[in-house]
Parts: C-alpha cells; structure tokens; sequence
C-alpha cells in the first residue's frame, strides 16, 4: 500500500497530486482527478500569511512551458 | 488559423480536447487553499497516474507544438509580406501581355530602394534587403535586386545623414552580387540564413541574441564591422 496527497478543488472533485516542481521560484502542482486522470491541470502555489495557495495560471503560454517541464521531468524517468 | 486548428482538431481532436480542458482548468479558476489529506491506496498507483498523466500530456504536448509551429509559419509569412511591401508598392502594372496571359509591369527601382531604406525600421537592414529580394517575382529577379541595390547605393552615398552607419555599410556595394560575394557564402546559403533568421524573427519573443547570432555569421564574411 502507499500513501498519497489529495485535494477537493473549487469544483468539487478530488484531485492526486501527481507532482511539484520548481520553475523560476514558482512551485507548480500538478493534479489528476483520481475517477478519470485524463482530467488534469496544473496550478501555481503563492503563500500569503504563511498559508499556501494555488492559484491559477496566468495564461497559455504559462500552461504550455509548465506542461513542457512535466514532460521533461517525466519522460526521463 | 482557424483552418489549422480544424485539421489539427480532426487529426488528434481528443488530443485537442484534452489540451483545452486541462488549459481551462488550469487558467480560468479561483484559488484554493493548498490543504492536502492522506489517502492510502495499492502500492503502484501515483506511478500509474502520473504515467497516464504523462502520456495525456506527451500527445497534448505534440499538439502545442503542431499549433506553435503553424502560428509561427503564420508570423513568418506575415513577416515576409510585410517585408516585400516596400517593392511591391514599387511594382505597376502596365497592361496585358497577348500572347500570354500574364500581365506585364515594371518596377520603379528608387522608390523600391528608398522603401527598404525607409520604411520597417524595426527590422535590421540586411533583413530588410532580403525581404525586397524575396519579394520580388522570379522574372529577372536578380537583376532587378541589382537595379534596386544600385539605387540604395546611390541613396546612402548622396544623403548619408539620412541613414545609420548599418545602413551605409550593409548598401555600400556596387552591386547586390557583390554584397553577396562580400558574405562569403552562396546565393542559396545566404537565402537560407536568410529564412533562418526571420524564423527566428517570428518567435514570440522576437529572440534578439539569437538574431544578432545569426546576423554575425552573416556579416563575419564581410567583416562589416572593422570595414569602413
């Protein structure tokens, strides 16, 4: 058995968190809704009064390079 | 675009799908607070989901990459238009050929000179000269870039105030072969350097270091910037 990290998002599905990494200083999460993990998104963390959040990504071109360095984290492995 | 993204939509639409999905959840949402619970499931399983995960994204991935490759083969030929205006306003047609179903014109090389001199600054010049080059028609190609390059010439000369030292430099030739010659490269090989660096021209970030990379290659024949 093993254990992992999971959490319910604004839409009210349960998310794994499948991986962080670090890009410029921006810790990125990446999720997959645990029923259908074709359902995937990435979000950023920001920490305000020493309390994490994730928030969203700022537009296309941010998703597309945090996507890119999932592939180049993950591929190699 | 819109075309591309159908043929791109019809060959891998559940990729396309995917991409917009996993996009729209990622871009358009609200903040929550980063609070996580432990769950315990089978050994293997965060390995197989990020697996599922990571072959989601390597076709989402393939697909970004089809898109940003035809937005860019878009800003290029965007490029290459906005480059060939300059000679294209100089070109008029005169009336029809009989025999041929071609209509006949001719080019008004100073002002098809003083265009590329003039006009798209934001360009550098040896750029601007290739895009008057290519965008004239195949018919007496080279020798109506050779009429033009002599008139730039001629322009730079009798008003080098007008002009930055590049300028002067890059038109100070007497001839469009003999500015090729000074490159040291063939006709073909300074056309594909040429595209090269409107590539790179066309990239979202308009990648400078790596333009003034290739324009050095360019003008290290020439020594351009020890000459005159």
């Amino acid at each position: 058995m093993e254990e992992i990290s999971v959490i319910t998002l604004e839409d009210g599905i349960e998310y794994v968190i499948v991986d962080e990494i670090i890009i410029n200083n921006t810790k990125y999460v990446y999720l997959a809704d645990e029923e259908n993990p074709l359902n995937f998104c990435i979000r950023k963390v920001i920490i305000e009064n020493n309390e994490e959040y994730l928030i969203n990504l700022d537009n296309e071109l941010e998703f597309e390079k945090a996507l890119q360095k999932y592939n180049e984290k993950n591929h190699k492995n | 675009m819109e075309e591309y993204n159908d043929v791109i939509s019809m060959v891998n639409k559940h990729s396309y799908e995917l991409r917009q999905n996993a996009q729209e959840r990622s871009i358009r949402q609200s903040r929550v607070k980063y609070e996580t619970r432990k769950k315990t499931k089978h050994a293997g399983f965060k390995r197989k989901l990020a697996a599922i995960v990571l072959a989601a994204t390597l076709t989402v991935g393939l697909t970004i990459q089809a898109k940003n490759h035809l937005n860019q083969l878009d800003t290029q030929i965007a490029i290459e238009t906005t480059l060939a205006k300059g000679v294209k306003d100089a070109t008029y047609t005169t009336g029809q050929m009989d025999e041929y179903e071609h209509p006949m014109w001719y080019i008004n090389y100073e002002q098809a000179a003083r265009n590329t001199l003039t006009e798209n600054k934001d360009f550098d010049i040896d750029t601007r000269i290739y895009g008057c080059y290519n965008g004239l028609s195949e018919y007496q190609k080279d020798e109506s870039m050779n009429q033009i390059y002599q008139k730039m010439n001629a322009l730079v000369e009798q008003t080098p105030e007008e002009f930055t030292q590049e300028e002067i430099n890059a038109c100070s030739y007497d001839s469009f072969q003999s500015y090729i010659s000074s490159k040291n490269i063939s006709l073909e090989d300074y056309e594909k350097l040429m595209k090269e660096i409107i590539d790179k021209y066309a990239t979202y970030d308009r990648n400078a270091s790596e333009i003034q990379r290739l324009l050095d290659i360019l003008n290290g024949g020439s020594g351009r910037n020890g000459r005159n």
